[in-house]
C-alpha cells in the first residue's frame, strides 16, 4: 500500500522548511518549466516511462535517511512508481496525492490581521506565487483578487459567518484566470474593476467609484488608480493602513509594465504612481501584493507574504528619488518581449470575450509559475 | 484516416498507461511499421514525444480530433542510420527544390502514410516502399522521378526497384525529408 501525501501537507514541508526528496516523474521539460519549490529539498526527475520495466535504475539514487515524495502531472504514474519502490524495500516513500495539477490548485490561508472589528486573511497559492485575500468586517466580506477556486472564499464566509458583499479585481490579469466573475454570480456580491481593462460583462465600474461602501464604518476602502502594470490597475486602501497593491508593487520589486508592448507610455503612469500617489502613504503601511517571486525571501515572520512601504522603499533603488527620465530608461532597458504562456486566452477569458471548460482552464493554468513571470526587480 | 499497421485504445485512461500500451504494442511492431495511439488524457502528448525521443521511435505527430488526440509513431529499426546509397543516381534537397516546378519533374515520397501526413512536398505521391511493387502502374516513365523518404535508405531501395523495372529516369534525393528545408504541406496543424 502506497502512502499518500496531500498538498496541504506537503504546503507545511515548505513552509517550515523541512528536509525533503522530490522524485519528479514527470518528463524532463515539464521538471525544467515547474517543480515544487522548498528551500531544503533535493529533487531528481526520472520520467516515469523510464522506469514501466522496474526502479532498479534509479534505487542508487534515493535516499534511507529522508523521505521521499515521488510527483507526477496529476498522482496515476507517482502511485505506480511509489508502489515499485515499497515493493523494493523502500519504507519511506509517498505519493504526492493529485500530483502537481492539485499542487497548482491548493490555496494555503495565512492570518495577516485580527482585531475585534477587522480580520484579513491571505490565501497563498503556493504551486504558482498568486496570492488573494478576504477582508472581514461586521458581517461582510471584501475579496480582493479572487482565483477561479471560488469556493474556497465561500468555505471562508461560510466558517467565519460573514456574506461576501464586495468583490474587487486590482487590474485585468493576464497570467491566471480571475474567479471574480463567478463569485459575484454566486454570491450576488458587488464586482469592481476598471472599466478600461476591457471586460464586456456587468460590473460596477472603479473609475466611478473611489470609495467601497460597506455597512460598517470600520471599513474605509480607497480605491487609488495605480496605472503602470496595466493602465487600469488600481490598488486598494484599507483603513488607512494595508494597501492591497495588486501586481503595482510587490515586497520585492515592482510591476512590469510592458505587458501591453507599450512600455514608454505606461513607464511614465508608473513613475507617476510611485512618486505621486505611493510617495504620499506612510512608511508604516502595510503592502499586500497580488503576487510573489521567492516565497523563502518574500514570507515574512507572522507567515504571509507583505512588508512595510518603508522597507520596501528602502530595499528598492527604483522607489528612491529616481530622476524620471533615468527611470524611465531602466524600466524600459529591462522590459522583455517574453509574456506569459496562454496570455491571449487567459486575457480574453478574464474579459469575459470567451469560456472554456474546466480542463482547458486548467491546462491554460498549469506549468511554470506564471505569476511571478512579470515580477521584475526594476 | 491515415494508414498505420497497428491501433492502440488508451481513451479514458491517465498516466502511466497510454505509455504501458504504447511500449507493449511496439514490442510487437516491426521495424519501419507506424502505431497509432489514440489517449484522451491531455498530457500524453509531451509524455508520448519525449518517451519517443529516449527510446529512439519516431515520434511523426499528433492529431486532434473530438477530443481525441491521435499519437502516431513509427518503430525505428536497430540500425537506423543511413547505409551507403549503392543506387548511382543521387540529388541533393537542394536541387530537388529547385527542380520542383519544372514540369518534367514528379516526387514520389515511399515513406509510411503517416509520415506523408506529418508533412510532405507539396505535390508529392505517396507510395509507401512496402507497395512500390504492387503499385508502379501509377508512376509515369516520361517523367524523372524523385524518389524522397527520411534519410536516403528506404528512397534508395525504392529506386533501384524502379530502376529494375525499366524506369530509366530516377534520382535518389539525399538526405530528404529529414533536413527538408523548402516547402511542406501537413496535415497537422
Amino acid at each position: 500500500m502506497v502512502k499518500e501525501m496531500t498538498v496541504q501537507q506537503m504546503t507545511e514541508k515548505v513552509f517550515n522548511k523541512e528536509s525533503l526528496f522530490i522524485l519528479d516523474v514527470r518528463n524532463e521539460s515539464d521538471f525544467r518549466d515547474w517543480k515544487i519549490e522548498g528551500e531544503n529539498f533535493d529533487y531528481l526527475n526520472v520520467p516515469y516511462f523510464e522506469l514501466i520495466d522496474g526502479v532498479d535504475s534509479i534505487v542508487d539514487r534515493l535516499p534511507k535517511d529522508k523521505d521521499i515524495v515521488v510527483v507526477c502531472a496529476k498522482g496515476g504514474s507517482a502511485a505506480f512508481v511509489a508502489e515499485q519502490l515499497t515493493e523494493a524495500g523502500f519504507d519511506n516513500v509517498y505519493m504526492l496525492a493529485g500530483g502537481m495539477q492539485a499542487w497548482s490548485e491548493h490555496l494555503h490561508q495565512a492570518n495577516v490581521y485580527e482585531d475585534d472589528l477587522l480580520k484579513i486573511y491571505q490565501f497563498i497559492r503556493v504551486g504558482k506565487g498568486c496570492l488573494s485575500y478576504m477582508v472581514i468586517s461586521g458581517s461582510e466580506a471584501l475579496v480582493v483578487d479572487p482565483l477561479r477556486f471560488i469556493d474556497v472564499y465561500e468555505q471562508v464566509a461560510q466558517q467565519e459567518g460573514v456574506k461576501i458583499t464586495h468583490i474587487v479585481d486590482s487590474h485585468l490579469h493576464a497570467d491566471h484566470l480571475s474567479g471574480g466573475k463567478a463569485l459575484a454570480e454566486r454570491t450576488g456580491a458587488a464586482y469592481y474593476l476598471m472599466k478600461s481593462e476591457g471586460a464586456v460583462f456587468d460590473f460596477k465600474p472603479l473609475e466611478q467609484h473611489d470609495t467601497i461602501d460597506f455597512e460598517n464604518v470600520h471599513l474605509e476602502v480607497l480605491a487609488v488608480k495605480t496605472p503602470g502594470h496595466t493602465p487600469g490597475s488600481v490598488s486598494f486602501f484599507v483603513n488607512g493602513k494595508w494597501l492591497f497593491s495588486g501586481d503595482t508593487i510587490f515586497v520585492g520589486g515592482l510591476g512590469r509594465p510592458d505587458l501591453g508592448g507599450k512600455v514608454a507610455e505606461w513607464a511614465v503612469d508608473l513613475y507617476d504612481t510611485v512618486y505621486e500617489k505611493v510617495a504620499a502613504m506612510a512608511d508604516d503601511v502595510i503592502v499586500l501584493p497580488a503576487h510573489y517571486a521567492n516565497l523563502d525571501e518574500e514570507i515574512n515572520a507572522e507567515g504571509y507574504v507583505g512588508d512595510t512601504l518603508g522597507r520596501i522603499r528602502a530595499r528598492n533603488e527604483m522607489m528612491q528619488n529616481k530622476p524620471k527620465d533615468e527611470f524611465i530608461d531602466l524600466v524600459i532597458q529591462s522590459a522583455k518581449t517574453e509574456t506569459p504562456p496562454n496570455f491571449e486566452d487567459i486575457v480574453a477569458i478574464n474579459r469575459g470575450l470567451k469560456t472554456v471548460d474546466i480542463e482547458t482552464q486548467r491546462e491554460l493554468e498549469i506549468g511554470p509559475n506564471r505569476c511571478a513571470l512579470h515580477h521584475a526587480h526594476v | 484516416m491515415i494508414k498505420v499497421d497497428m491501433t492502440v485504445d488508451a481513451k479514458g485512461l491517465s498516466c502511466p498507461m497510454p505509455i504501458v500500451r504504447t511500449k507493449k504494442a511496439i514490442n510487437e511492431l516491426q521495424p519501419g511499421q507506424v502505431l497509432e495511439v489514440q489517449a484522451t488524457d491531455k498530457g500524453s502528448k509531451a509524455d508520448i514525444k519525449a518517451w519517443a525521443e529516449s527510446t529512439g521511435h519516431q515520434y511523426l505527430g499528433t492529431i486532434e480530433e473530438n477530443g481525441v488526440l491521435k499519437h502516431y509513431i513509427r518503430k525505428s529499426a536497430e540500425n537506423e542510420t543511413r547505409k551507403e546509397t549503392t543506387f548511382p543516381h543521387v540529388v541533393s534537397n537542394e536541387e530537388l527544390q529547385e527542380k520542383l516546378h519544372d514540369p518534367d519533374s514528379f516526387v514520389l515520397d515511399v515513406r509510411e502514410p503517416a509520415e506523408y501526413a506529418f508533412g510532405h512536398i507539396p505535390g508529392a505521391v505517396s507510395i509507401p516502399l512496402g507497395e512500390l511493387e504492387n503499385r508502379m502502374a501509377e508512376l509515369p516513365k516520361d517523367k524523372t522521378i524523385y524518389v524522397v523518404c527520411r534519410t536516403g535508405t528506404r528512397s534508395d531501395l525504392a529506386a533501384q526497384k524502379l530502376a529494375e523495372k525499366g524506369f530509366d529516369r530516377v534520382r535518389n534525393v539525399i538526405p530528404g525529408m529529414s533536413q527538408w528545408n523548402g516547402p511542406l504541406d501537413s496535415a497537422q496543424s
